[in-house]
């Protein structure tokens, strides 16, 4: 099997252990991913403030690449991005007069036989899931996580074609196949802040203290991610929200593709498992027997 | 005189009168019928507020609406009387983080979200809020990036949000960690240099004849 690959600008900085992770996931399980020669930015947070058309285009360009160069399929990790791709196609489909604006716009035709495919998607469904269930389950055996979702992998659910907005459960089932102990709690879906990271940092820092607290208040170990401003927030920013409250040990953050790459026996450094704020080493060793 | 709002789809253009308002200013309200606004920002967002009823639970799930001037289901209803200035100058719209709980929720399936982005987009004409410019600026600074780099060069727009925000050296400690740790790049993406500004010179042109 092999797929385009759009990794979107916080892959290649500073979400780098979420690429790394997912390539090796994915070369680990012998799916090919190709990166898109030179993709250009979704459109981000911002498009969508300025102009529906622009944060149409943007996305969609990605697309017109990826059919040029004969993919039918593109995976798109980030949940960000992956939204922004999604909402570009429904608004297309929806509205003829935007479709034609974004034809003009790339100055080429609507790109209809590329769809787009989350990682969770791709290893979730299928041969993929069946190869991870017979996998030996005990490296993850002895980890309790919790799994969050956030916004956009989820909301609106007609667009993200998500199994229950309120309360997904398709990465529980994933990480669940793979051997780890999902833990049930209550911010499964709720916001971490988002884009506010930079100019409300005060508003993050009250979002993400919620979080944090439930999930170490049903007992998980680690809470698992799959989008990078999630985890940026969660832990980049956790050591400040950790002094602002007085509580609090360091309460690793992982990418739900580092977990499946640590049960399918990558070793740290090529899954980022190194590049993170609060260092989730000391946890995989300690629970992962020898 | 008269207040225009110009959105920037579909040439539509929305007159304003003064009524008397506060500390001796006054309030602009869309002229003509009274679904003048709801009417412009179905054409331009394809979401009705009309059928509202005002049930609040786009208030009560928002994560953000403690810190909002307005709550989501107030800033519809100010839209459906065609309070310009309220609408277009409020936090509410700048703090909203697209999350799309409201979305999500609504029982008329209203998209909430759709209509809070071309309330921004006629903001950034119009209105000022001055409690969120630095959010606005953190946009204004990811499209600068985007339009000359073809991609988010996360220092470059770092620092460009931190100049017009006067908030230099802000998360100095966290950018030095995330550069210890490989993931902060110094150079943006040569590659893709200027490969989406054509993008952005073809929408403006389309949607300003």
């Amino acid at each position: 099997m092999s797929y385009a690959y759009y990794p979107g600008c916080s892959l290649h900085s500073s979400a780098r252990e979420y690429d790394v992770s997912l390539r090796s996931v994915c070369s680990r399980l012998g799916i090919e991913l190709e990166e898109l020669a030179n993709w250009t930015c979704c459109g981000s947070v911002a498009s969508h403030a300025v102009s529906r058309l622009l944060a149409a285009a943007l996305p969609v360009r990605n697309l017109v690449e990826a059919q040029k160069r004969g993919w039918g399929e593109v995976v798109v990790p980030c949940a960000g991005c992956y939204s922004r791709f999604k909402l570009a196609l429904d608004g297309a489909e929806e509205d003829q007069a935007l479709r034609n604006g974004v034809e003009t716009v790339l100055e080429h035709a609507f790109p209809d036989e590329v769809r787009v495919l989350h990682p969770l998607e791709l290893l979730g469904s299928g041969q993929v899931r069946q190869e991870l269930a017979t996998l030996p389950r005990a490296r993850l055996a002895g980890l309790r996580v919790v799994c969050y979702y956030g916004c956009l992998l989820n909301r609106p659910s007609s667009i993200t074609g998500c199994d229950d907005s309120e309360h997904p459960e398709g990465m529980d089932r994933l990480l669940e196949t793979a051997g780890a102990s999902v833990l049930d709690w209550a911010c499964r879906t709720d916001c971490c802040g988002g884009s506010l990271t930079l100019s409300r940092t005060d508003i993050v820092h009250r979002l993400d203290w919620e979080i944090l607290d439930e999930a170490r208040g049903v007992g998980a170990d680690a809470v698992v991610v799959a989008c990078p401003l999630c985890h940026l927030n969660l832990d980049a920013r956790q050591r400040e929200i950790e002094t602002e409250r007085g509580t609090g040990r360091g309460l690793p953050i992982l990418y739900f593709t580092q977990l499946l790459g640590h049960a399918l026996g990558a070793p740290a450094a090529e899954l980022g498992l190194d590049q993170h704020f609060v260092d989730p080493r000391p946890l995989l060793e300690r629970t992962t027997p020898r | 005189m008269g207040k225009q709002v110009d959105t920037n789809n579909k040439g539509l253009v929305l007159q304003g009168v003064p009524v008397p308002g506060g500390e001796g200013g006054s309030w602009h309200i869309a002229t003509g019928s009274m679904a003048q606004l709801s009417d412009l920002l179905a054409a331009n967002s394809g979401a009705d507020i009309d059928v509202c009823y005002q049930c609040r639970r786009c208030a009560s799930g928002c994560p953000v609406a403690y810190a909002m001037d307005y709550t989501p289901v107030q800033l519809l209803h100010a839209a459906r009387l065609g309070l310009l200035d309220l609408v277009l100058g409020s936090s509410a719209i700048w703090l909203c983080n697209s999350c799309a709980t409201c979305v999500s929720r609504c029982p008329q399936e209203v998209d909430i979200v759709k209509i809070m982005d071309v309330l921004r987009a006629m903001a950034l004409e119009t209105g000022s809020n001055r409690e969120t410019q630095d959010v606005v600026a953190s946009y204004r600074a990811v499209l600068w990036s985007i339009r000359l780099f073809g991609r988010v060069y996360e220092l470059g727009m770092v620092g460009a949000w931190q100049l017009t925000a006067r908030r230099l050296g802000q998360d100095l400690r966290m950018g030095l960690d995330m550069r210890k740790r490989g993931r902060l790049k110094i150079l943006p993406s040569f590659s893709t240099l200027g490969r989406a500004a054509g993008l952005f010179s073809r929408a403006r042109r389309l949607e300003r004849p």
